[in-house]
């Protein structure tokens, strides 16, 4: 199939070189790509980033729009309209954009669909995401490192696959290189809530963690370990700016790579439901520069992991670990699959934390 | 030398008044376009887009008369109350409470046919509502505790009840995680209008509001609010039973409130979630203050503030203005509006003396 598409594509580029004008589909300059944003573009983290990816498509000569701050519950409306408006993709940039991203795309078959994080697709709506997880393991690999205390604070937002994906590739990373260090989770409930996250943040460091490393989108918890001399890791965008004496590192986003990919897709007419996941290869997932306190050697070490990681080497989600109760969860030499990386539910060993009840 | 002073009207009439909001609009609307200029986008373009995307089509209208349901109820809710001087900070509150009861009724016996479930629904609804705000009615008739505070107040305890919930026991297990309930069964879903894209909230709510209209101006009923709220010491004298009708009166309010929980839970989300009301509680005092709290005027002012969100997202769209910006021109029309208030009550004296 993948051979197929390709072929496909020479094809296309072979007589697009002859004609100089497009064939199939249209230009990528005709194009109108709408962006639905659950925070401001301005929280400096996950939706900073998505807007970073909607310039790059600007820049490419794409007709691009966003509407910012869009509640869950009010997305219908805002999906909707930029429907109406006959955008040619419409990306929306929120878990809990699933459902309504799904409502909308069944009243509008001819428009793409593109959600972010979530598990549900039909023949328009694709769904696509990053193996940021693959730099978390190695943020974590620098806060296994930079601990004296031994004690590493995570700042939750939701209790999704998602997070405890994170939350478990960053404990792994802290344990390959530091087994006697504990990641402690307080859960804020919210993906963009600066008091309560740097609240967190205070909390994690009166319990004796001298990193703080965060799931959620904003620099808070950063600028509070600023404020205390202690250390912290930023998440979605390189975060140092907002608390440089802090910042050992960031796990980033490079949306633009992949926006580009589908636009380009959608423009020539391949484009096909999907599910796609790319991970630090692509670039879509990468880890920020190091603050000035990071020594050299410990750069050597985490970047070697991240070309180990490129080339196949080294997997994150690899044997031995186990779960947090100490029962094995992956043997020796043995991996998990995607699917069971995607629908990750249990925290690995070393995190000190709780996950909400089961009560199915 | 020329005198600038206020004078107070001895009357205001609804036309002065409704001209004076008017102005107040239009001078908003000017300010907001210096605003809108500064940043580089030509106003005049800017609010013909709004107009032409909203007015100019069927769900332009259809999305307003949406987003107006729940503000007409909140904001007759208020209005009720603040007829008696008392304000029901707190529909918010209610709004999560009379949502989560019929969450629980759809829950619980969502097999249920069409035609008892929804009905069922509403009476939770409705029902909770009027119960969640019995404490502060009750404080505030019996022992005068301000019921600015212990409404307000109640808020967070619901939303924070709700969330008790959404991360626990209500949880869909298929949502991996996420706080939101099992979409609602089938029978649980508000009928829609006929032709139009729009459930029948709307409907409810106009109805609602008239209710109140006719039951104030024409009943003996609303005669005693009039009294009490215009005279508390006249009415005690004639022997109104004040503690009574202020319980009665907070507890219509708060059911109202309950009532757009349940129109928003069966007519929008068809499940409970986290921000089910959108700050519509709160959004309602500003509707009521707005309208001076006649009923009547709560209609045309939903209509205003529903037109100033959904009108704000269209100019995120078409014109690429931050939402901050959004936020700073709801501010400006606000600010113009309450501010015009002085106008109504006061003439403006110009005089020159030697």
């Amino acid at each position: 199939m993948k051979v197929f598409r390709l072929h496909l594509l020479l094809i296309v580029a072979i007589m697009l070189a002859f004609t100089g004008t497009t064939v199939f589909g249209k230009d990528v300059k005709d194009l109108k790509a709408a962006f639905v944003y659950v925070g401001p573009i301005g929280d400096g983290g996950w939706t900073y980033s998505h807007d970073l990816g909607r310039k790059h498509l600007e820049k490419m000569g794409v007709t691009t729009s966003y509407v910012e701050t869009v509640p869950e519950t009010d997305s219908i409306r805002v999906i909707r309209n930029f429907a109406r408006e006959n955008y040619d993709i419409i990306f929306t940039t929120s878990f809990g954009y699933m459902d309504t991203t799904l409502k909308v795309a069944s009243e509008f078959p001819k428009t793409v669909f593109m959600h972010c994080s979530g598990f549900k697709t039909a023949e328009n709506v694709g769904t696509y995401f990053g193996r940021i997880y693959q730099a978390k393991f190695l943020t974590g690999i620098v806060a296994g490192y930079m601990t004296k205390s031994n004690v590493i604070g995570v700042i939750g937002s939701h209790p999704i696959p998602e997070i405890i994906r994170h939350i478990n590739a960053f404990t792994l990373g802290v344990r390959s290189v530091n087994p006697d260090a504990k990641v402690k989770v307080i859960w804020v409930n919210a993906w963009f809530d600066p008091s309560k996250e740097g609240a967190a943040a205070d909390s994690l460091m009166d319990d004796g963690a001298d990193i703080v490393s965060i799931t959620t989108d904003s620099a808070a918890a950063l600028k509070a370990a600023e404020k205390r001399g202690k250390y912290a890791i930023g998440n979605d965008s390189d975060m140092k700016p907002y608390a440089p004496s802090a910042h050992l590192t960031s796990a980033v986003w490079n949306w633009g790579v992949y926006y580009e990919h589908i636009a380009k897709q959608v423009a020539e007419g391949t484009w096909k439901t999907n599910k796609d996941w790319w991970g630090i290869k692509s670039g879509v997932a990468d880890i920020s520069s190091f603050g000035d306190m990071v020594p050299a050697d410990i750069r050597d070490k985490v970047n070697k992991k991240k070309e180990e990681i490129i080339a196949g080497k080294s997997f994150v989600f690899q044997g031995p670990f186990n779960k947090q109760d100490g029962s094995s969860a992956v043997k020796e030499g043995e991996k998990l699959t995607d699917e069971q990386i995607w629908g990750i539910d249990y925290f690995v060993e070393g995190v000190a934390g709780s996950l909400p009840k089961k009560n199915n | 030398m020329i005198h600038i002073s206020f004078e107070k009207r001895i009357y205001s009439s609804g036309f002065i008044r409704m001209s004076i909001t008017i102005c107040a609009i239009i001078f908003a609307l000017l300010t907001g376009g210096v605003f809108l200029y500064a940043i580089g986008v030509n106003p005049f373009s800017a609010y013909f887009n709004v107009c032409s995307q909203i007015f100019g089509n069927k769900w332009g209208i259809e999305d307003l008369l949406l987003k107006m349901s729940p503000l007409m109820l909140t904001g007759i809710s208020v209005a009720l109350a603040a007829k008696m001087r008392l304000w029901n900070i707190g529909a918010d509150g209610q709004i999560y409470m009379g949502a989560c009861a019929a969450t629980w009724v759809a829950l619980t016996f969502g097999g249920s046919n069409n035609l008892t479930l929804l009905p069922m629904m509403f009476v939770a609804g409705i029902t909770a509502g009027a119960l969640w705000i019995f404490i502060p009615a009750f404080l505030k008739a019996h022992f005068n505790v301000n019921d600015i505070i212990t409404t307000l107040l109640m808020n967070y305890i619901a939303i924070n009840w709700v969330d008790y919930l959404l991360f626990g026991s209500w949880r869909d297990p298929n949502s991996l995680n996420f706080p939101i309930t099992a979409l609602f069964a089938p029978a649980a879903t508000l009928p829609m209008i006929k032709n139009i894209n729009l459930h029948i909230g709307f409907l409810i709510g106009i109805f609602i509001i008239l209710l109140i209209y006719f039951l104030l101006s024409k009943s003996r009923f609303g005669i005693y609010v009039n009294i009490v709220g215009n005279n508390p010491n006249a009415a005690e004298y004639s022997g109104i039973n004040k503690k009574k009708l202020i319980i009665l009166i907070m507890m219509i309010s708060g059911a109202i409130a309950g009532l757009a929980g349940v129109i928003e839970l069966t007519g929008v989300h068809h499940r409970l979630q986290q921000n089910i009301s959108l700050g519509y509680g709160y959004t309602g005092i500003i509707v009521t203050w707005l309208s001076r709290a006649h009923p009547l005027g709560v209609i045309f002012n939903a209509f205003f503030m529903a037109l100033v969100f959904v009108g704000g997202e269209i100019m995120q769209m078409k014109a690429g203005l931050p939402v901050a910006m959004i936020y700073l021109f709801q501010g400006i029309i606000l600010f113009s509006v309450l501010g015009s208030d002085v106008f109504a009550e006061y003439k403006l004296k110009i005089k020159r003396t030697a």
